[in-house]
């Protein structure tokens, strides 16, 4: 029977296109099949989305924990070092406090990364296929894209110490230039470094513009190195007939302890939330212990359930009511019949309380029976 | 179409007219009625009228692209949008008071009375004071009066309800005025008219 593809939700639709991009790109699926240790996720607070993990304990007395996040399991788990590369993706549920509702929500979650060597060609594939993935959701999308080497660059004048470089980290985040001027004075940081810092936080637009003011205030090696990298990206891309709908943002900064390289996240028109969000996290793998650099996303799909979407107006196209005395071989095949053309079709002694049904058809000696349009 | 979430009140009416005066105006708000939306179509803005501790969750979850709402309600529900620009309006303090001959004794646990419960949490963990909360909703001041509690965390202003009540200010610890908040998205996709206002409002404030 064919599946009704007008009946399957955003989400759906999404997961089984990108599984096919993924898999034509040699990523191979990953399975979480066990429950990780809480420990993990404790000792890696930072790199989730929220610091709230739901526990239970084993039966041999272990603290376990429902899987917040994929990513921390995967560079667990994985074999992958500089020499041998592993490209992977998963689709699994994840469980995390909802933003909507602040409660725990099990929330289903699809995503890709490149473990052992991150090259410039890595970038370059993992930015198309975010690309790809958005478009594969709506094609009103923007990839917010930045470097973490930009900003971290300029850090390194100003030799400020963790607190302090903590505090004004996030105030760039947020955009917020009162409080970035308020810290950056208590932080005794000069006149001109900071209003260096205010115009990064507005360093946000079009990839060639952004990328020309942000050459504007590179200060150092570090800083210009990173605009060339990212120009020397965004060319290939282009020449793809990809990255028209890239941003430069650079007042976007991941956790520090956890993301080096480049970072990026992706929006959909009329999504309050990014639905992807991703970048190179090879300090991380530092800081597990492995000899590998990182780069991936994750996909939010349950974000896409709030896409515009029609509303379906009938539970079932065709309605058909029957007695005790029916012949269900007949039955069986009228009902065959209706599906084959196309209808979703209940069929039942009486009709079920609340369904929405298109046409109500009552089954006879003589075969099915029209008897009303619309419930 | 840029949907702007005001509250409703004193701070919502200057912050109108604040917009007003840089072309963001809707005659249709002066009108006497019940009605919470007020668009101006030819200068593409629509103005939602909500409750002031509201304006937050509506932009956070995108039903207001932009909204202006108090520091204090920023810090206690820290919600995931962008903080714009200080509007330098509905200017006070985030404060801590006591009945005039309070002395603290540091060896019980202070009972403290708010409406600001993260802020309180916030500020005494700092110190590394153990306390208890009571969450009132409002005449905050009246706790330490009747024995409720040790002392209050609210907003004062010109400080009159705190003297008035026999009470005094122990410490003042947060300036407190109306941001400007954008959500994530809006920000991306609506980039342009967002800029342009914060680009106008800052000649203002």
């Amino acid at each position: 029977m064919k599946l009704q593809i007008k009946s399957l939700k955003p989400e759906e639709t999404v997961t089984i296109q990108l599984r096919g991009l993924y898999e034509s790109y040699g990523y191979k699926k990953y399975r979480m099949g066990r429950f990780e240790e809480y420990s993990l996720y404790a000792m890696n607070k930072r790199f989730l989305a929220s610091e709230n993990v739901i526990t239970f304990t084993d039966l041999d007395g272990k603290l376990l924990a429902l899987k917040p996040d994929v990513t921390l399991s995967i560079v667990k788990n994985t074999k992958a070092n500089r020499e041998n590369t592993e490209k992977l993706y998963y689709i699994e549920n994840v469980y995390r406090e909802s933003k909507e509702s602040h409660t725990y929500k099990e929330i289903s979650q699809m995503g890709l990364e490149i473990i052992g060597n991150v090259d410039r060609y890595a970038a370059i594939e993992v930015l198309s296929l975010a690309e790809h993935s958005l478009n594969a959701i709506s094609p009103q999308f923007i990839l917010s894209v930045s470097h973490m080497n930009f900003v971290l660059g300029f850090f390194d004048e100003l030799q400020l110490d963790e607190e302090k470089k903590k505090r004004i980290l996030q105030c760039i985040r947020s955009k917020n230039t009162n409080e970035l001027k308020l810290a950056g004075q208590e932080a005794k940081i000069k006149e001109e470094q900071l209003s260096v810092l205010c115009k990064i936080l507005t360093l946000y637009g079009d990839f060639s513009s952004t990328l020309r003011k942000a050459n504007e205030i590179a200060v150092n090696n570090v800083m210009k190195e990173t605009l060339k990298e990212l120009e020397a990206i965004y060319r290939v891309l282009r020449t793809l007939n990809l990255g028209k709908k890239i941003q430069l943002d650079f007042s976007m900064i991941n956790d520090i302890d956890y993301y080096n390289g480049i970072i990026f996240q992706g929006y959909i028109e009329g999504l309050p939330r990014s639905v992807l969000a991703g970048g190179e996290y090879s300090v991380m793998m530092e800081k597990m212990g492995r000899d590998a650099e990182a780069l991936g996303f994750a996909l939010y799909l349950s974000e896409l359930q709030h896409l515009p979407m029609e509303p379906s107006i009938y539970d079932v196209e065709a309605m058909i009511l029957y007695d005790k005395d029916t012949d269900y071989g007949k039955l069986a095949s009228a009902v065959r019949q209706l599906i084959k053309e196309g209808n979703r079709v209940r069929a039942a002694e009486a009709i079920p309380k609340g369904l929405r049904y298109k046409t109500l058809y009552r089954f006879t000696q003589d075969g099915l029976r029209e008897e009303r349009k619309e419930c | 179409m840029l949907n702007i979430a005001l509250p409703k009140g004193r701070l919502g009416d200057q912050v109108y007219e604040l917009l007003e005066r840089i072309g963001y105006d809707c005659k249709s708000i002066y009108e006497e009625n019940r009605k919470l939306v007020f668009e101006n179509i030819e200068n593409g803005v629509r103005y939602l009228l909500v409750k002031p501790s509201d304006v937050a969750i509506y932009v956070e979850h995108h039903a207001a692209d932009i909204g202006i709402v108090g520091k204090d309600i920023l810090l206690e529900h820290q919600p995931d949008v962008y903080e714009l620009l200080d509007l330098n309006l509905g200017k006070c303090r985030m404060a801590v008071a006591a009945k005039n001959n309070y002395v603290e004794d540091k060896d019980r646990t202070l009972r403290v009375a708010t409406k600001f419960v993260n802020i309180a949490k916030d500020y005494y963990a700092g110190m590394n004071r153990d306390i208890d909360i009571i969450k009132l909703n409002g005449s905050i001041e009246l706790a330490p009066i009747l024995g409720l509690s040790d002392v209050i965390v609210d907003i004062v202003e010109s400080g009159n309800t705190i003297r008035e009540n026999n009470l005094k200010i122990i410490d003042e610890f947060k300036q407190i005025s109306a941001r400007l908040i954008a959500n994530k998205s809006s920000y991306i996709f609506k980039n342009e008219m967002i800029g342009q206002m914060v680009e106008k409002l800052q000649t203002m404030v």
